[in-house]
């Protein structure tokens, strides 16, 4: 009896060590590749976005490697599943940074996530590009952090420019996401709407779990309004179209790049979806080869149309390997360096990269895009001085 | 003023639709039924597949999606519950949650729903109905009237059959009941179907409204159903009916007239917490014990 | 030592305060709390607005964490006085949520950028990373644990277990039923806020979503899982399940599924918990630590 559970017991130990060996073991480095580490949320509520991002990013690492490589040698991406999760998106970073050993890093994730990390990789002096998270300060963290998604100030006030400027709506109504993203973005527009004429009349926050936005949309409806600003992922932008038309609300909208996905058309009602424009960096109709390639690619290997998440994580992985390239090495400063020195990169589907902020930001005009009869055209690129240098 | 009473009495409705199945699976295991929650999102899965893949309409689509949820839920019983049913509160509980995680958790995978919402554009066969100043959309009226149905069935069910009356002995006491010859196990599994139904109808209700079946679209049910029960009082379903309207009420009237002062959940909350305070067992709270 | 290792081990730390935290609360006072997780975010938001805005060193920010959030928990232990049983549990829901959307619209607390920036805690200078922050956390966890285990064998302990039995006996033979539930939330909240004090340190930044239901429902699986009403179950309980998305990560974008029916399964089986007082584990882990005795 007793030798029977001894027996068990050791298998048990032996099982759980085996376990833990398969988990936490480094892999074995291979120097023949140049690992660029990556994180989003693949499972979890967020996992749309994270998917969309790790696929973007799986394609830049392709597209470099068929270009021959960097520094002769292919590209590895090292991805792993935040979850949503803070605390694993900490671990995971010191898992990129202290046993994958990567060269540099890409973050498909959001703000709350992307913060946290961040701190690490910038401990850990590798450099570390978020793709499209929007807090002001992940770039603020230090030297080593980069951003080459719209910062919000830019995004938020290329907005206030469409409704002053173009759309000379004098009256605009914000609706707003309580998360960082959504503050970030009217804090943006706020900030320089009276320089472009515009007066903003009210601000509804909603939150990302509320379903129904016709509360709101019916105080504004009681306002005078000439445009709507609004914030959201494709979830919400399909929600708001939707119920404004259910509502008989004609008032036109404005909307972000979360708006900038296929399933803002796919979860929109007929019609609801038409006349819509939004700031975004991914211009469809653009005559750059690269971004008709990435889209046609990413369409054939995933099976659904890219949108700006994708594009967003593309262009973090494609700047890195860019700068690994000017560089010509692998060493966490010069990377820094060359990346300070891109002054006009235009193969990223999101660009051109006009070049990055001393805190890392990058800059690059903003696209606006309008609905027509189901799909996104372009309706004006704002690269004026007074938005796009604004961070 | 008319968008915001239509609003009250959909919402009111869809609350009442997702509340009353908890409060019948509630009433009889005293479980912390979470998962209603996923089954929710699983009837509106069932739902629009069955509408995208065969030559049927809006409404064999959701009867089919109620017959699935219903299976689901009596499965549900015989995996997890009926282990546990004398043990411990916590433990039903975390075979809730364990099994919520799962269920959502695979419906987020590729050959099910995936990561991405879907879109359900059914049209509903119904017409716009206008009342005076109020008007109605025809996935609204649907909400409505299939919210009428189902409470008048549960309520035939609950007070006209036998049925009801063994539902009603085995709320009360469980052990005594099946002493005294209550067939237990049928009526318990009749209960879960019927309770479970409700949700996989309210999820396909939700779904057509909303334009959108995703794998956590059950994540807000998880708690808001609760809140009307609770509000309700607990085991109650007219209860859970009458507190769906208030707690409709209040959320969407507040939201409406004082803007974005507050996320809607948190005004829901509040506003159970303050009527808790003053009636501790809910709004048509029986004696708990 | 592997820094992710390290890592991972840290924020395990974190749940086993947090575990052991509520545990006072359902395991031996009897209240089921699902919004714990407001406590927890109310202690780190105290350390984010005391280091970021005010510039207090450790252990000020610390102890400041545990009070604050010790006290607020006492005044959630007012309406615990009123209301019971399932009516509680979605109170306790309604603070968290409550709590996050202070968070989340107060412009003074960061509002919905929360509060970036918290650096790491530094005794006499030295900045505690990776291996040293875990020392810290262990160190704290064991200090806590050994308070727990003394405060359970005193007066205050059979109080609580009284009212967790029934409320009404309790009552009858002369318990301050009042004051004894609202120590208990008062300790169980200042517990949470230490976790909480110690995880913004670890992230170095504070968010809203970062203490919400789900959090909540996860250190509640902890506490049951392990064992409620055992002094050991919490602590098992937040190693397996603050361990387990770490484990299972072979199993890619399985992991929640097996997690899920691993704590259904697991839970089934061991009705009690983990460490429940009847249950196997227990069982094979006595008799392994009887004859390690016995053996000369």
């Amino acid at each position: 009896m007793s030798i029977t559970i001894e027996r068990r017991t050791l298998l048990r130990g032996l099982g759980v060590a085996a376990l833990c060996a398969v988990t936490f073991a480094s892999p074995a480095r291979a120097d023949d590749t140049i690992k660029i580490g990556f994180f989003s949320p693949q499972t979890g509520f967020a996992a749309s976005d994270g998917i969309a991002a790790l696929h973007g990013a799986t394609l830049a690492v392709q597209f470099a490697n068929e270009d021959g490589g960097v520094m002769g040698k292919k590209l590895e991406l090292v991805s792993y599943d935040d979850a949503s999760a803070p605390d694993q998106a900490a671990n995971v970073a010191q898992k990129l940074t202290q046993s994958d050993l990567v060269v540099a890093a890409v973050s498909g994730s959001y703000s709350f996530l992307t913060r946290p990390a961040a701190a690490i990789f910038q401990r850990a002096k590798v450099p570390m590009v978020a793709a499209y998270a929007v807090h002001p300060q992940i770039t603020a963290t230090g030297n080593y952090i980069f951003r080459t998604g719209v910062p919000s100030a830019v995004e938020g006030a290329a907005a206030a420019w469409t409704a002053g400027k173009l759309m000379k709506a004098k009256n605009v109504a914000l609706v707003t996401m309580d998360n960082d993203a959504g503050a970030a973005l009217a804090d943006g527009f706020k900030k320089v709407a009276k320089d472009f004429g515009v007066n903003v009349v009210t601000e509804e926050k909603y939150s990302l779990k509320d379903k129904d936005l016709r509360p709101i949309l019916t105080r504004i409806k009681g306002m005078n309004v000439d445009a709507i600003y609004a914030n959201g992922f494709y979830a919400q932008a399909a929600l708001l179209v939707n119920q404004l038309q259910e509502l008989g609300i004609k008032t036109p909208v404005i909307g972000m790049e979360g708006f900038d996905s296929p399933k803002f058309f796919e979860l929109s009602k007929p019609g609801a979806a038409e006349g819509v424009r939004i700031t975004t960096a991914l211009d469809r109709g653009s005559s750059n080869p690269l971004v008709q390639k990435f889209l046609a690619e990413y369409k054939s290997q995933f099976g659904q149309p890219a949108d700006m998440v994708g594009a967003s994580s593309f262009d973090a992985v494609a700047v890195l390997a860019e700068a690994i390239k000017r560089a010509g090495s692998t060493d966490a400063d010069a990377i820094v360096k060359a990346l300070h020195g891109i002054k006009d990169m235009s193969n990223v589907t999101t660009g051109p990269f006009v070049g990055f902020t001393e805190g890392g930001d990058v800059i690059k005009p903003v696209v606006v895009q309008e609905v027509k009869n189901g799909a996104w055209v372009s309706y004006a690129v704002i690269d004026d001085p007074a938005v796009m240098n604004l961070h | 003023m008319a968008e915001t009473i239509t609003n009250i009495v959909v919402t009111g409705c869809l609350y009442t639709l997702i509340a009353m199945g908890l409060t019948m699976v509630y009433g009889m295991l005293r479980v912390l039924h979470i998962v209603h929650a996923g089954v929710f999102a699983v009837g509106a899965a069932v739902g629009l597949v069955v509408f995208q893949t065969l030559p049927v309409g809006f409404w064999p689509a959701l009867f089919a999606a109620m017959l699935a949820s219903g299976a689901l839920g009596v499965a549900i019983y015989h995996i997890g519950y009926r282990w546990v049913l004398d043990a411990p509160r916590g433990t039903p509980l975390l075979v809730s949650i364990g099994l919520f995680i799962t269920l959502q958790s695979l419906l987020e995978k590729p050959f099910l729903l995936g990561a991405y919402a879907s879109a359900f554009d059914a049209p509903v066969g119904l017409p716009r109905v206008q009342l005076g100043a109020l008007a109605f959309t025809p996935a609204q009226i649907a909400i409505v009237l299939s919210t009428v149905a189902a409470s008048g069935v549960v309520w035939l069910v609950l007070n006209r059959t036998r049925l009801g009356l063994s539902w009603r002995a085995l709320s009360e006491d469980m052990n005594m009941a099946r002493s005294l010859g209550v067939a237990t196990q049928r009526a318990v599994a009749l209960n879960m179907f019927l309770g479970s139904a409700m949700a996989g109808m309210a999820g396909v209700l939700v779904a057509v409204y909303e334009n959108a079946v995703s794998a956590h679209m059950g994540e807000v049910v998880a708690y808001k159903a609760f809140v009307v029960v609770v509000l309700g009082g607990l085991g109650s379903v007219l209860g859970a009916a009458i507190a769906a309207f208030v707690l409709a009420a209040f959320e969407i009237g507040i939201s409406t007239y004082l803007g974005g002062l507050f996320p809607r959940d948190a005004i829901g909350f509040a506003v159970l917490i303050v009527i808790l305070l003053f009636m501790p067992t809910g709004l048509l709270g029986r004696r708990f014990d | 030592m592997d820094a992710y290792l390290i890592s991972v081990m840290t924020f395990i730390g974190i749940w086993i305060i947090m575990a052991m935290s509520l545990n006072l609360l359902v395991g031996y006072a009897g209240q089921v709390s699902i919004g714990h997780a407001a406590f927890f975010g109310i202690g780190g938001y105290t350390v984010a607005v005391a280091t970021v805005k005010m510039g207090l060193p450790f252990p000020i920010d610390l102890v400041l964490a545990a009070v604050v959030s010790g006290i607020l928990g006492g005044f959630l232990g007012l309406p615990a006085l009123r209301v019971r049983h399932d009516f509680l549990v979605l109170a306790t829901i309604g603070i968290n949520f409550i709590v996050v959307a202070v968070f989340q619209y107060t412009p003074a607390l960061g509002g919905a950028y929360g509060i970036v920036g918290i650096p790491p805690i530094a005794i006499a200078g030295v900045e505690l990373l990776g291996l040293g922050m875990l020392l810290l956390v262990a160190a704290i966890a064991v200090a806590l644990f050994v308070l727990k285990a003394l405060l359970l064998k005193t007066w205050f302990g059979v109080r609580l277990i009284a009212i967790r039995e029934d409320e009404d006996a309790a009552a009858a033979i002369g318990i301050n039923v009042a004051s004894t539930k609202i120590w208990a939330f008062v300790l169980a909240c200042g517990g949470a806020g230490i976790a909480g004090a110690l995880y913004a340190r670890q992230l170095g930044s504070v968010f809203p979503e970062n203490f919400g239901f789900v959090e909540s429902v996860t250190v509640l699986t902890m506490v049951v899982l392990g064992g409620a009403g055992t002094l050991i179950g919490p602590v098992i309980g937040a190693i397996i399940l603050g361990g387990l998305p770490e484990y299972l990560r072979f199993l890619h974008e399985w992991r929640y599924v097996i997690y899920g029916l691993l704590l259904t399964v697991l839970v089934i089986f061991e009705r009690d918990g983990l460490m429940g007082p009847e249950s196997r584990l227990r069982a094979l882990l006595t008799r392994l630590l009887r004859r390690a005795a016995a053996e000369p």
